[in-house]
């Protein structure tokens, strides 16, 4: 496993590009994933309250 | 008309919910190959030592950046000439998407540069063109939130995003063209390496699996679009019922 | 049929004469306070004075061209515009350069007054004059633009800068490299080009585009 960090002085720089962009592939799914759901469940909140 | 065109949403959204978890679950195993390809297999650079890995997330955020705002001025277009809804949709709903990926191609830049230039910014051509990129998403990303009649919103964003892309090839070749002036015949920037297929080829592979991850959060998106839009319809309604 | 437009037009901006130096003064109140944060170091106010010069000029045009349309909108103009048989074109076209005479035209005319003031060298006050001229009817075509775009939005206070600015990029660039060829003494021409062109690209075909934008933004 350690020699993932043997990049020399780069394993921050390298690690902390990966680490955004992972962060904000991440975010770009869950952000509809999560908003569809809520949609649907205001929606069904609202159809029952009636 | 009418009949196809709803039909068009309904079928979208009711035939996509399967695709759209197959897609994401493809796109999580493609990325989980393409980092440990990046990060382990592909040999060490002789003169960049291992921060061009940086580069296996930069070009192919920077790349789709350009791409997906194609595709949402290419579907604007369309949903201004033929008033196809779905293209509609699709047009505004690629513009946080866009966005987001400029946004990684700018930081894993900044983080990328500091080790090989020495600064984490420098106005070239491309990194400057990535911002105004950048601008030009946001603009039409809030000019859409401003308008409170939706389908009003559409049309207006699409004319922007479509006269936007003639100004992206102009403003990177006005700022390159500037640079060069600075800089003489001597150019200093980063220019991409002749390099050898091994680093190649997992490039290529990092392109292909943004593109999946992008088809995935397309039709996440389409979805929801559809979802806000079609809310009190019927079709809706029944197929959420089952 | 031209002298009726023209007619119209002065009419509607001699009726408000505020709206004649009101671009003016802002464009001097800005300038003044580029020195007062600066600093008054003549080298470096002389080296950075064409920049400031354009980026006042930008939030000029910005501010004169973003309400455009606005009274249109709300008397209800862009309608008989639009359902008019007449060449509205023509019409539009009268009103950006009319729009251009009276806010960015007394801009142009002060500029010798500036490069006194600053003391800039004759060289370099005439290429910034030349630039300003060729570049000021593009900033005011996209400005108007940006004010078709966001026709009847309530509050589009800074939403219409935020959007238009990027458009303007390539006009600065090509300026800002001129007025630096010149000062450095090398040659110019192409930039000059390329500003005609952009020059003559864009302003024949804003008035059809803001036909196309205003019924756009009107089709409720």
């Amino acid at each position: 496993m350690i020699e993932f960090f043997s990049m020399g002085k780069y394993t921050v720089f390298v690690y902390a590009a990966y680490l955004v962009s992972i962060v904000f592939l991440l975010a770009g799914y869950l952000l509809p994933h999560y908003e569809l759901k809520k949609e649907i469940r205001k929606k069904e909140y609202e159809d029952n309250k009636k | 008309m009418n009949i196809s065109k709803i039909a068009n949403l309904r079928f979208f959204y009711t035939r996509t919910e399967s695709i759209a978890f197959i897609l994401s679950i493809l796109s999580f195993l493609l990325f989980c190959i393409g980092i440990y390809w990046g990060l382990y297999i592909a040999p060490t650079d002789y003169l960049q030592g291992d921060s061009y890995r940086i580069m296996y997330v930069h070009v192919p955020a920077a790349w789709l950046s350009l791409q997906v705002y194609i595709i949402m001025a290419f579907s604007g277009f369309i949903a201004l000439v033929w008033k196809i809804k779905i293209m509609e949709i699709a047009s505004i709903q690629c513009a946080p998407i866009g966005a987001f990926f400029t946004i990684i191609a700018l930081i894993t830049g900044m983080i990328w540069g500091k080790p090989t230039w020495g600064t984490y910014w420098v106005w070239d051509a491309r990194l400057t063109s990535e911002l105004i990129l950048l601008f030009l998403y946001i603009g039409i990303m809030v000019l859409y939130s401003a308008f409170s009649d939706k389908r009003q919103a559409v049309k207006v964003t699409s004319l922007l995003a479509i006269i936007g892309i003639i100004n992206i090839p102009i403003i990177h070749y006005s700022v390159e063209w500037w640079n060069t002036l600075h800089q003489g015949p001597t150019v200093t920037k980063f220019e991409k390496p002749s390099a050898h297929i091994t680093m190649l080829l997992p490039l290529l592979y990092m392109l292909f699996t943004f593109n999946v991850y992008f088809l995935t959060v397309f039709i996440k998106r389409v979805r929801l679009g559809i979802y806000l839009r079609e809310k009190n319809s019927k079709w809706l309604e029944e197929y959420l019922n089952d | 049929m031209i002298k009726s437009i023209v007619k119209t037009e002065l009419a509607i901006y001699f009726r408000n004469l505020n709206s004649i130096f009101l671009p003016l003064i802002f464009f001097f109140l800005i300038l003044s306070v580029f020195p007062l944060i600066l600093g008054t170091d003549k080298i470096l106010l002389g080296k950075i004075i064409p920049g400031i010069i354009w980026i006042t000029v930008i939030l000029t045009t910005l501010l004169s061209s973003n309400n455009f349309f606005r009274d249109d909108f709300k008397n209800g103009v862009i309608e008989t515009y639009l359902t008019s048989d007449a060449s509205i074109e023509l019409v539009l076209f009268f009103r950006i350069v009319s729009c251009w005479v009276f806010t960015c035209l007394p801009v142009i005319i002060f500029i010798p007054l500036v490069s006194l003031l600053f003391e800039i060298s004759f060289q370099n006050s005439a290429i910034i004059l030349l630039t300003l001229i060729l570049g000021t009817p593009v900033l005011i075509s996209i400005g108007i633009f940006g004010s078709a775009l966001t026709l009847g939005l309530a509050k589009n206070n800074i939403l219409t800068p935020v959007i238009i600015i990027p458009f303007y990029i390539p006009v600065l660039i090509f300026s800002a490299s001129a007025i630096e060829a010149v000062s450095i003494g090398l040659p110019f021409t192409m930039q000059i080009y390329i500003l005609l062109a952009l020059l003559v690209l864009v302003l024949p075909i804003m008035p059809y585009l803001l036909k196309y934008t205003l019924e756009l933004s009107i089709n409720n």
